[in-house]
């Protein structure tokens, strides 16, 4: 079974996501905030990261670089799931520095996408 | 047409900033309702639909809100205020709190210390400004992941330039320089409050153009060790001779 770590600040939402993501066979992770998500994967196998980028406190952009600049954590694979439109938010460019696997715009991406999409970078991890 | 003409001329860039903070936070609500109905669909849970009510009304009160705000800037000074008992207002306001807090994770507490005759305002507008800072204040705590019980008190006192009213929490974040950035920021930033909140915030934002229409002003203030957003009005000076 994969693990998941879903990063996303509204509590209601995570729900939804975390429901979907277990029924598709994927053990869950959640956290609110960059800091419990930095203790989750210090914590925890994770295979997967699901992240919202606007977030109270210390956004997800920061979490990103951090993820990247640790050795530990490089081989996870990230999913950035965002209400921020990838173009206005996050070049192609840095998507690709940071090696985001996937970019979602959050208002347009179902729970099904998203269960494939998670789908799709595990196989490419396992590839 | 002549009249059209001028009401569109009278939209400056503080409602368009305004319109713009509400398309980005009606996201939110629309975004639930669907990927509820969706999870419904694919669990056969079909006890979810109350949800959909549930987040659906949060978006329909909110859009009220805009048009309320709207209307009042466009009554402009051909808008009464009138006579409204501060008391009765906070207390409408926590009872309606106090339901939306479905998982009774606050403690909504009411202090009116002292007596107060009424005051100056629009009776709708105050409420809708006051319900529309709780809903934010209530939204930003459940973003924090601390043990610490939420708290949310709304408050009245007397100061020198009138009574003051509004709704405190026991979070960091808000000060009066966040606060005054934040009222340039938005609409053109997604995160104008990003000590507080990860979505627009417009209920503020609202909830200050709701104030301005009363000849009030919204501030960040504090009560006992709380912090939250407050706003001064002038006492009903008629009704205090009854």
């Amino acid at each position: 079974m994969s693990n998941i770590l879903l990063v996303e600040p509204d509590k209601y939402l995570a729900s939804l996501y975390a429901q979907a993501l277990k029924e598709s066979g994927y053990e869950v992770f959640q956290a609110r905030t960059i800091e419990r998500a930095v203790v989750l994967l210090d914590t925890n196998h994770v295979d997967v990261l699901i992240l919202e980028l606007q977030i109270a406190q210390h956004n997800g952009i920061e979490l990103l670089y951090e993820m990247r600049s640790y050795e530990d954590w490089n081989a996870i694979r990230i999913i950035v799931q965002s209400t921020i439109p990838q173009h206005t938010f996050m070049p192609s460019i840095t998507v690709k520095h940071l090696r985001v696997d996937e970019y979602l715009y959050k208002p347009k991406t179902s729970l099904f996408a998203l269960c494939a999409t998670v789908q799709k970078v595990l196989s490419r991890q396992h590839a | 047409m002549a009249a059209n003409t001028t009401h569109i001329g009278q939209v400056d860039e503080g409602n368009i900033r305004l319109l713009l903070a509400l398309a980005e936070c009606m996201k939110t609500p629309l975004l639930k309702a669907s990927r509820t109905a969706e999870l419904a669909r694919m669990t056969k849970d079909f006890t979810k639909i109350e949800d959909i009510e549930f987040v659906s009304d949060m978006g329909i009160d909110l859009i009220e809100s805009y048009i309320l705000s709207l209307k009042m800037q466009l009554a402009g000074d051909a808008m009464p205020l009138e006579s409204v008992s501060l008391s009765a207002t906070l207390h409408d306001v926590a009872h309606t709190l106090q339901k939306m807090d479905t998982s009774t994770s606050f403690d909504i507490e009411l202090h009116i210390a002292g007596k107060y005759g009424p005051i100056m305002a629009h009776p709708k507008g105050l409420q809708t400004a006051l319900l529309n800072i709780g809903k934010v204040l209530m939204n930003t705590h459940s973003e924090r992941e601390g043990k610490e019980r939420a708290i949310l008190t709304l408050a009245a006192r007397r100061t020198q330039r009138g009574i003051a009213a509004g709704i405190f929490t026991n979070i960091d974040g808000l000060d009066a320089k966040t606060f005054a950035r934040a009222r340039k920021l938005y609409g053109s930033a997604a995160q104008p409050l990003p000590q507080l909140t990860f979505e627009s915030g417009a209920g503020i934002f609202i909830a200050d153009s709701l104030l301005q229409s009363m000849e009030s002003h919204l501030r960040v203030s504090h009560y006992k060790k709380l912090t939250g957003l407050a706003a001064t009005f002038l006492p009903s000076q008629q009704l205090s001779l009854v």
